[in-house]
This record gives C-alpha cells, sequence and structure tokens, in this order.
C-alpha cells in the first residue's frame, strides 16, 4: 500500500488531509507520526506537523479477533520471526477454525439474511474459502455487502439487484438497482450514503482485521453519476483558478466526494488541492500550483 | 404498516453490526405525529451502534426514516437506551 505523506497546522489537520488523500475514514488508515507542529513566538506556526498515512491493510481488533482472522494476518508488525513456532501452530488452529468459523458466522446472525448469501452467492463464495488467504478478500466483502443490501431492500419492502464492478485492484463497486429503489437513495442521495456507511460498519464486523481493499455501494448508480458530473465541474473550476490565479473553495463534500475531486485535480495542470474544516462541513479548495499552502 | 417497516429495518441493521444479535430489541411507542424507537443491545455493543462521532447512529436513523416515512408516518426518532 501507498503511503502519503501531509503537512498541517496541527497533527490533527496533516492526519485530516492525509484522510482526504487516501479517501478513507479515521478507522481505515494508518497513521505515522513524522513530526509534530512547532510554534514560534506569538503561536506562529514555525513548522508544520507532517504525518505519513496509508490505507490500513488489515484493522487490528480488540474485540472477536482471535475468532478467527488470527491466523497469520500479514502485515501485523509484532508478529515477527519470534512468534514463529507459536504461530505455526496457531495457524492450523487457525485454518480449522475458519471452516467452522464459517458455519460460525452464519449461526451468529441466525438471520435469514446469511441463508440468503450462502445461496445467492454459492458460486463465488465456495471458491474463496477453498484458496486460503489471509486476509478476507474482496470477493467475500462484496457478498457480504449484497447479502445485507438485499435484505435491507426486503425490509424496506422492496427488491433489488446487485451487480459488481471490479474498479480496481483492491475496489469493487456494486451497483445496486431496483422498482423504488429511490427510497433507498434519498434526497441528495443522504439515505444512499448512509447505507454505505452501514455496510461499511457490517464489513468491519464481519471482516475485522481481515479487512483489505474497498467495497462502495452505489444505490440506483447515482453515485456514478454523480461522481461524473462532479468531476466535470471541478475540471470547469479548475480551469477558472486556472485562468484567475485565484483558489476557489468548493462546497463541503463526504469523504468519498473529496476523493473525486482531489482525484480529478490531479490529473489537471497547473492547479493542486487543499483541504479545510471538519466533517461534515469539510471542504476541498482549489488552488493554482505552487500556491498549497 | 410503514411504522412497522421503520421497526423492522431498524432492528434489521442493528442487529447486524452487533457482537452479540440476541441482544437487541426495539420498542416503538407513539408520539404525537410519529413514532419513537428505543433501541437497546447488550452491554459493550453501544459503541458498535453509535460509532466514531455517531457516524454509525446517524446512519442508521437516515435509514430507519427512508424506510419508514409516509404520508401519514411524518415522525420517527430513533433512540438509543443503556
Amino acid at each position: 500500500m501507498e503511503w502519503v505523506e501531509t503537512t498541517g497546522k496541527t497533527v490533527h489537520d496533516a492526519k485530516e488531509t492525509a484522510l482526504d488523500a487516501l479517501g478513507v475514514d479515521t478507522d481505515d488508515a494508518e497513521f505515522e507520526l513524522i513530526n509534530d507542529a512547532r510554534t514560534g513566538l506569538f503561536g506562529r506556526v514555525k513548522e508544520e506537523a507532517r504525518v505519513r498515512a496509508r490505507v490500513r491493510p488489515t484493522t487490528p481488533r480488540a474485540k472477536d479477533d482471535h475468532r478467527r482472522r488470527r491466523r497469520g494476518g500479514k502485515g501485523r508488525g509484532g508478529q515477527g520471526e519470534g512468534g514463529q513456532r507459536t504461530s505455526n501452530g496457531k495457524n492450523r488452529g487457525g485454518q480449522k477454525a475458519k471452516n467452522g468459523g464459517e458455519s460460525k458466522g452464519s449461526s451468529r446472525g441466525a438471520k435469514p439474511k446469511q441463508g440468503n448469501d450462502g445461496e445467492k452467492n454459492t458460486d463465488k463464495g465456495k471458491q474463496k474459502s477453498v484458496s486460503d488467504e489471509p486476509t478476507m478478500s474482496i470477493e467475500e466483502q462484496a457478498d457480504i455487502a449484497e447479502a445485507f443490501v438485499a435484505d435491507l431492500a426486503k425490509n424496506f419492502g422492496t427488491t433489488v439487484t446487485c451487480d459488481r464492478d471490479q474498479v480496481a485492484d483492491d475496489e469493487i463497486r456494486v451497483t445496486v438497482s431496483g422498482e423504488n429503489i429511490g427510497r433507498m437513495i434519498g434526497q441528495r442521495g443522504m439515505t444512499a450514503g448512509a447505507i454505505d456507511e452501514l455496510v461499511r460498519t457490517v464489513l468491519q464486523r464481519h471482516a475485522g482485521s481481515g479487512r483489505g481493499g474497498r467495497i462502495r455501494v452505489d444505490m440506483g448508480g447515482v453515485r456514478a453519476r454523480r461522481a461524473e458530473a462532479l468531476a466535470a465541474f471541478v475540471r470547469e473550476q479548475a480551469a477558472s483558478v486556472r485562468d484567475s490565479g485565484v483558489a476557489r473553495a468548493l462546497e463541503p463534500m463526504d469523504g468519498a466526494d473529496r476523493k473525486v475531486v482531489h482525484d480529478t485535480i490531479s490529473d489537471e495542470a497547473g492547479v493542486d488541492t487543499a483541504s479545510e474544516g471538519e466533517d461534515p462541513n469539510r471542504r476541498v479548495i482549489i488552488v493554482p500550483a505552487g500556491d498549497a499552502d | 404498516m410503514s411504522a412497522d417497516a421503520a421497526s423492522r429495518v431498524c432492528e434489521f441493521v442493528v442487529k447486524q453490526i452487533v457482537d452479540n444479535p440476541d441482544g437487541v430489541s426495539v420498542a416503538q411507542s407513539e408520539t404525537d405525529g410519529g413514532i419513537r424507537l428505543d433501541v437497546s443491545v447488550a452491554d459493550g455493543d453501544m459503541g458498535r451502534v453509535i460509532g466514531k462521532r455517531g457516524r454509525v447512529a446517524s446512519a442508521i436513523r437516515t435509514v430507519v426514516r427512508a424506510a419508514g416515512v409516509d404520508n401519514d408516518l411524518t415522525a420517527i426518532e430513533v433512540e438509543f437506551v443503556d
């Protein structure tokens, strides 16, 4: 995974900028403090805080973790050579526990959802559990996400279908469509955003530490359309910033939208991005290149 | 009907998020102009349901409202009780 390095007036600011750049939540990121901000006389910033951040390859979990996700997970700093002997033993146990864990996973929910999950995704799901991957694969995560959304829709009294696209090596986009899906989108996509947040939370619970990659749930494809429209708008704004040399602040957006802005601007010559404010009022500012604070 | 949908969606979502789904209960009561759902969860699961800066809680509220609100029912409160 790639590291990004950011600076800010405080460590907090620097972290927020890093999160924007990565397009993830605090929970999914890993930070290293490079140096703290130093203030000079009268609180003037002498040196900015600098942090390094990346998308967390595995998310350590306090609870429940040993259940199934501890088997030699990569990217766990603490588990070095010294732990080899014991970790071997653990490994075998862990692997056995995996199959058990699968059914345990089903029983714990004791909801129709799980059965549904099994039925619907038999082919994909089975394939994946044969190959012993150290982390929960992104396909498995997508299975969980789809099952959750399908059952949620059922509880809404409607039926949906899910299509998935592998948009990047570590990102799957699940596009949900169906009749009456409007209610699950809401005004300005508010409900869709909330559902995406819940999917993330559910995945966190199911996959625990073994979570890599990203699942994006797009209700009715609105997010894809919105991202396109947003990118077009941002390019227009970028052109005007480039021409006028005057920075322009965009309206506050959520992390996913800010990522679209950052990504779009990074392909544009002569402009850069900066961010300010805190969620939910965090916004991106398009600045002329070289002016970035 | 839609009050039921709200309550059903609420229970479903919360159960999906917690470690102990059996510890989840949702009590529905009437308020003027709407309903109120009191959600209680097992010890230790409250943090999970609320999330960092209340993000998960507010997502739950948004989704539950979307499920339940219609012409007859305009206000749905979701409270998480200890």
